[in-house]
This record gives C-alpha cells, structure tokens and sequence, in this order.
C-alpha cells in the first residue's frame, strides 16, 4: 500500500522549461518555511512556470505548516517554495515519521 | 451473490448506486469510479487491522477499550476528532463522547471546506441538489476543483454530461474551469481560464465588475480582459448557472474570504438568471458531520466543550491550532488520517501526545498511536446514514459483516468506549 502512496504522492510535478532549467534531475529537493523534503521530479507541461504541483498528501505536508492565520485551516496551496537537483533518495513514511519521536 | 444499491464510501457524492458482485474469491464492482472500485477492491482483498493493539503489542479487545477510556479520562484537555467516512449515526456518538470528556470536537472539515462553512456563516449560500443541477444547469462552473480526478461521477452522473429534464446532455451545457494548472477537468472544459495562485479574490472582483457593468480593460489575475467578460457574460446570460467550488479556493490564500466573495458573485448572479453554489465536499460524509454538528452544539465544527457548554472559534478551537499551539494532551481519532494530513510541526506534536485511533488498517496516524482499536467499514459492514455533498441523506445498506465479533458498527465502537469512559 506504501509503495503505490508513495509513487503517486511523493511526486514534484514540474513545467518542461524549469525541469530543463534545473538539468533534468530524477529528484528534488523542495525547501519551505515548515521543512523540506525530497521527491520524484516529473515533468508536466499543464503546470506554469515558475510554480510546481504536489500531490495533497504525507510528503506534501512535510511543507505546510500548523499556522492557520487565525480561520483553522493551513495554507496547503499556493505556498512560497524554493527547488533545488538532489542525489538524496525520497525517504519513507516510517522513516519521517521516527525523525518526529523524541 | 450480488448486492445491489450500495452506497460508496469515499467521496462526497455518495453514489448510491453501487452494485457488488461477490463470488468465490473473485468482486465485481459496478457503477463505481476508479476511487469507489479501488476502495471496495481495499475492503475485499487489502490488509484489515483485526486485533486491538496497546503500544504496538496484540491485546483483548476490552483492554485496549479500557485502556483508551483510561487515556482519554486522564487528558486535561483531549481533542476527539471524527472521519468522515462514518456514519452520522457514528458521529452522534462521538459527539457525546466529546462533550461527556469537556473536550474539544472537530472533523475532517476542519482541513477541507471549513472555510467554506464560515463563509456560508458570514454570506449565506444559494444552493441546490445534484438533481436540480442536471435537469437545469446550462453553464457549469468548476473553479478550484478537479472532479475529474476527485469527484470522477459528478461530471458523468450530474453535472456536464447526463441528460435532465431540462438539458439534452453535454451539447446543452458550457463548461467552464479556472485553475491555475490545465487538469483533466480543464480538458473537458468549453473555456479554461488558468489564474495565477492566490489570485482568486482578484478575479472574483473582476468578474462582478463586469456583470455590474463597469469596465475591465485591463488583465486580472494573469487573464485577459476578453477572457474575464467572456466567463461573466456567460454565467450572467444563462438560464441557469451552477458553481462548484473547491480546495483550491478553500486552501489557498484568501481561504473564507475566496469563498465569500464566490457566494458574493452567485447571490448577484441572482438579480439576472437563477445561480447556485455547490462545495465539492472531499468525503462521502463530511457535510453530514457538519449538518448533525450544527444540529447537537449549534456549530458547525471545531467545537469546545471544556466549559460543559458549546463555544465555536475556528481559528482557536479547530484541531490544528489547538494541536499548533499544544493545547491538547490527548486525541482520538476516528476513521481519519491526520498523520498524513495534517501539516508536519502538528504531526511532530501528535507523537509526542496519546493518541487513540479507530482505523480499518495501518496508517501512518496508526504507526504514531499508542492505542489502536480495529474498525468497522460504514456503509459496508454496517448501516445507517451519509450526507451527500448537496446536502442529501442517503439511507446506507449493510452488506456485509465485521470479520470480528467485538463491534458491529462504528458506532457500535463508540459507544462501548462512552460505556468504559463512564464508569471510570
């Protein structure tokens, strides 16, 4: 079950010019105010430049964050973000979630 | 055996049409979407959670029940969260439980359309049942959604293709999406108009502008002037127009006032043709936990019951500010996945709380509970009742049993744990 989450959520969807732009890597780094984490790029024309698009789920919301300006509800969409090539590999819900246990 | 009418327990159409074609070792499903087949193809042939487990270790069913009372008796101030693939007759339960612990109540609405339901609060919507929207709509609007991929039925079976009293099918209907990428929705769509993120309000405002008569020369949002009147010259010169809003609106920056401002263009739509709002709620019963929620406490969700009465302050007593600014000392989850869902820094604090989950099988908020309770599938292994996203009820059919003997229903399981939570 992990495997097939994993495979359509920990997925970066990015615009051809900008996969180009940044050496047509097999994954990226993406870095937030929350955090950062690292996921299978893909290029995809219906995505605009200059923007990326994930998948609403765990490794997605390793970006958001719990501040909710006051109306209870996270901004999970249309949040700043900065993209960078990664050799690093997409880790596993297991292994984020026992980063989280002190 | 084949069991007809069943009712799919995944988005907020609740189709009710579902046919089951169970043989030996073979299901067939009929009528369903990818989602619905997916989910019923989990329940026949995926992994189940069978035995209760405390810290992570097989136990009896009645000492993981008296373990959670113990958990949730002893919190200071324990958070009950309901899913929304549960009953209304669930969620009842789960109601009094939270209210018997002076605990706070919330629900997936809280990360989905709780912004639309404060601006419904604030605005008032003009709405209308699936039903009135395919015998009358001629031009649909989807903007911020994607129900070709979230909602796959709402275009075949209400919205853009089925033939209504009133509409001759696709033919009859103008289609349009705003989205600020180009989704399977868009391609189906007669106008697309991709806007900038967090632009929304912008071209809202637009948008009214135009059908008040003032002029817009100029681009909104990232769009053209002639795009913008086109979008409103249609929905102003329809017989009947029908908006879908979704998370794209809900989620993004503006939030309730994206919404507000939708409501805001549909009430004027109003003064020339006949214009209704519909939210593409995400879960085949999160409109349900909103309408019994509003029935019971007089609020809609996020719900603080620590002074023995209701008090509503989404923002201050929704789950994710209570858990951000740790608040809570202990949650039960019910039939829900916040470990996925909800932002990181929160998911960091649930491991660090107890957590009691009620789950049909290992999620990641089941890898983080200490105390697991196995679940029952509503609307499969038991009855009772889901609002369609319209509003509608849908009466459930059981068709099969619980592969164990210890609870017959969600709510069965909830009212076992009330019984324990009494007595201790």
């Amino acid at each position: 079950m992990e495997k097939e989450y994993l495979k359509e959520t920990a997925i970066c969807f990015i615009n051809p010019d900008d996969f180009l732009s940044l050496g047509e890597p097999a994954r990226v780094k993406v870095e937030t105010r929350s955090g950062q984490v690292v996921l299978e790029a893909r290029i995809d024309e219906r995505v605009l430049s200059g923007h990326v698009f994930i998948p609403r789920g765990f490794w997605a919301n390793q970006l958001t964050l719990g501040d909710t300006g006051d109306c209870g509800n996270p901004l999970y969409k249309g949040i700043d973000a900065e993209l960078k090539p990664t050799l690093e590999d997409v880790k596993n819900i297991g292994e984020i979630l026992d980063s989280y246990r002190k | 055996m084949r069991y007809e009418n069943n009712t799919c327990p995944v988005c907020g159409l609740a189709c009710d049409d579902i046919v089951l074609d169970v043989g030996a070792g073979d299901v067939e499903v009929l009528n369903a979407c990818w989602m619905g087949r997916s989910k019923y193809m989990k329940y026949f042939k995926g992994e189940r959670l069978m035995k209760p487990l405390v810290g992570g270790v097989e136990t009896s069913w009645m000492n993981a029940i008296s373990e959670a009372a113990r958990v949730l008796v002893d919190a200071r101030k324990p958070l009950v969260y309901l899913g929304t693939e549960i009953s209304t007759e669930a969620m009842y339960e789960g109601i009094h439980l939270a209210e018997h612990l002076r605990g706070y109540l919330d629900s997936c609405t809280t990360i989905c359309h709780g912004p639309t339901v404060q601006a419904l609060q604030e605005k008032g919507m003009p709405s209308a049942t699936l039903g009135e929207v395919r015998n009358m709509a001629d031009y649909v609007v989807f903007w911020g959604c994607n129900p070709a991929e979230s909602h796959p039925r709402l275009l075949s079976k209400h919205a853009v293709y089925p033939e209504g009293k009133h509409r001759a099918g696709r033919g009859e209907r103008t289609v349009s999406v705003v989205d600020p990428r180009r989704t399977l929705t868009a391609d189906q769509a007669d106008l697309f108009i991709q806007v900038e993120p967090n632009s929304d309000y912008e071209l809202f405002t637009a948008i009214e502008m135009v059908i008040d008569g003032y002029p817009v020369d100029y681009e909104v949002a990232g769009i053209k002037p002639e795009e913008i009147k086109k979008m409103a010259r249609g929905m102003k010169e329809a017989k009947y127009c029908a908006v879908f809003v979704g998370l794209g609106l809900a989620s993004s920056r503006g939030k309730n006032r994206n919404m507000e401002k939708a409501m805001h263009l549909v009430r004027k739509l109003n003064k020339y043709t006949r214009a209704v709002l519909l939210a593409n709620r995400g879960h085949s019963n999160v409109a349900g936990f909103n309408e019994l929620c509003t029935w019971l406490t007089g609020y809609p969700y996020a719900v603080d019951y620590s002074r023995g009465f209701p008090r509503y302050n989404p923002g201050v007593t929704s789950a994710i500010d209570l858990l951000h600014r740790r608040e809570v000392d202990a949650m039960l989850v019910v039939a829900s996945d916040p470990g996925a869902h909800f932002p990181r820094d929160v998911v960091e604090y649930l491991a660090d709380i107890p957590l009691v989950t009620v789950e049909v099988s290992h999620t990641p908020t089941t890898y983080l509970s200490d105390i697991v309770l196995p679940g029952v599938y509503d609307s499969i292994e038991s009855g009772g009742t889901f609002y369609r996203m319209d509003g509608v009820p849908i009466s459930l059919r059981q068709t099969m049993k619980p592969p164990f003997d210890y609870s017959t229903s969600t709510k069965d399981t909830l009212r076992q744990l009330m019984g324990e939570v009494s007595r201790k």
